[in-house]
């Protein structure tokens, strides 16, 4: 199989066949998930030096705690949750240094377009998997405020300072909601 | 793009990473050997031979888990096999039927045991889908050590007894195994 073509369920069964303890099943994931965490930590981290270490500890995460994975679950799911942690790890202790602040540098809006090969369209389903996801847990009125400040839908007949607050409070339970999902790999 | 060679390496350190981690996934399954040493003890004084044993019955459990696939899946088969192979033993002299020393009763007992525990080890390979070579050895490599815990009491000759009286119950599903 290709590395620059690989397919979330084969991904999915190579995995399941590690746990199970069936080596062979080794090459072809390693193939296919180190362009896959590479490219990853390369949106999520600014500084390409950092985003190839970052990459590669994930990596030996992944094939570390292998023998753990729940099949239950969704392999690259897991795996992202992984790499998420470490570049967040990396960016925690980047602000401790304080070379940057310690929110994600990547522009969402143009990682969810323009994929420009099945990697990136992997990377950019899972994005949007786990924006789906964050939403998802919010409440109405939140999705409702947030939809309207991005232009999506109508403003509701609110004032401008109650929109405003409604908006931050939105927004505050969103950050929260993301963390939690990147903080649980 | 990586250079091939440092993919090379970095492909070592992930397969390192994962055997390291799978061995350390598996490690509470060795403590599944205290449970016949404590029957063991119960039944034999002979501590330094069962402390032994039951290293060897760990060792084996998480080198068969760490393999992982079908011999993994050997080893609970195996080890309730070899529980119920070690309890004959034990249940027929604890009440009386027969001293904890080396006898014809006890050897008979130990070949009863071996050849309950390989029985054990056929209905469950043929329950399931683990009919397979890889599986029978597992499970039988682990009843063979858990029961020898008692039947060491008889001898050398209760060891082998009981190996034997496992082999004759499983075999005829080894051969289906081997042929299939």
């Amino acid at each position: 199989m290709a590395p620059s073509s690989p397919d979330r369920q084969e991904i999915h069964r190579w995995m399941v066949r590690l746990a199970d303890g069936d080596r062979a099943a080794f090459p072809p994931l390693f193939e296919a998930l180190w362009p896959l965490l590479r490219s990853f930590s390369r949106r999520l981290l600014s500084q390409h030096h950092d985003a190839e270490d970052v990459a590669q500890q994930a990596l030996l995460n992944v094939f570390r705690r292998a023998g753990e994975f729940d099949p239950q679950r969704d392999a690259l799911s897991w795996i992202f949750g992984i790499t998420a942690y470490e570049c967040k790890t990396v960016m925690r202790r980047r602000y401790r240094r304080r070379e940057e602040p310690a929110t994600p540098t990547m522009d969402l809006k143009r990682q969810l377009q323009a994929p420009d090969d099945t990697e990136q369209e992997l990377i950019r389903q899972e994005l949007l998997g786990a924006a789906k996801e964050v939403l998802g847990s919010l409440s109405p009125q939140d999705v409702e405020t947030l939809e309207a400040a991005f232009g999506n839908c109508q403003r509701p007949m609110v004032s401008a300072a109650a929109f405003r607050k409604r908006l931050e409070r939105a927004l505050k339970r969103l950050r929260l909601a993301w963390r939690l999902k990147i903080d649980s790999p | 793009m990586t250079p091939p060679k440092e993919l090379e390496a970095l492909a070592g350190r992930a397969r390192r990473a994962y055997e390291l981690g799978r061995l350390r996934s598996q490690l509470h399954w060795a403590t599944l050997a205290l449970a016949p040493l404590a029957l063991g003890l119960h039944f034999s004084g002979k501590t330094a031979a069962m402390f032994g044993t039951c290293i060897l019955l760990s060792l084996l459990i998480l080198a068969l888990r760490w393999r992982g696939q079908q011999y993994a899946q050997g080893v609970l088969p195996g080890l309730t096999a070899g529980l119920l192979a070690l309890s004959v033993p034990v249940l027929a002299c604890s009440s009386g039927l027969c001293p904890a020393r080396p006898s014809p009763l006890l050897l008979t007992l130990c070949v009863g045991g071996g050849v309950m525990a390989g029985a054990v080890v056929t209905l469950r390979a043929l329950s399931t889908q683990c009919c397979s070579v890889p599986f029978l050895l597992a499970a039988a490599s682990v009843a063979a050590v858990t029961a020898s815990l008692t039947c060491a009491v008889a001898g050398v000759s209760g060891i082998l007894g009981m190996i034997l009286g496992l082999a004759v119950a499983s075999s005829p599903v080894l051969v289906l195994a081997r042929v299939s």
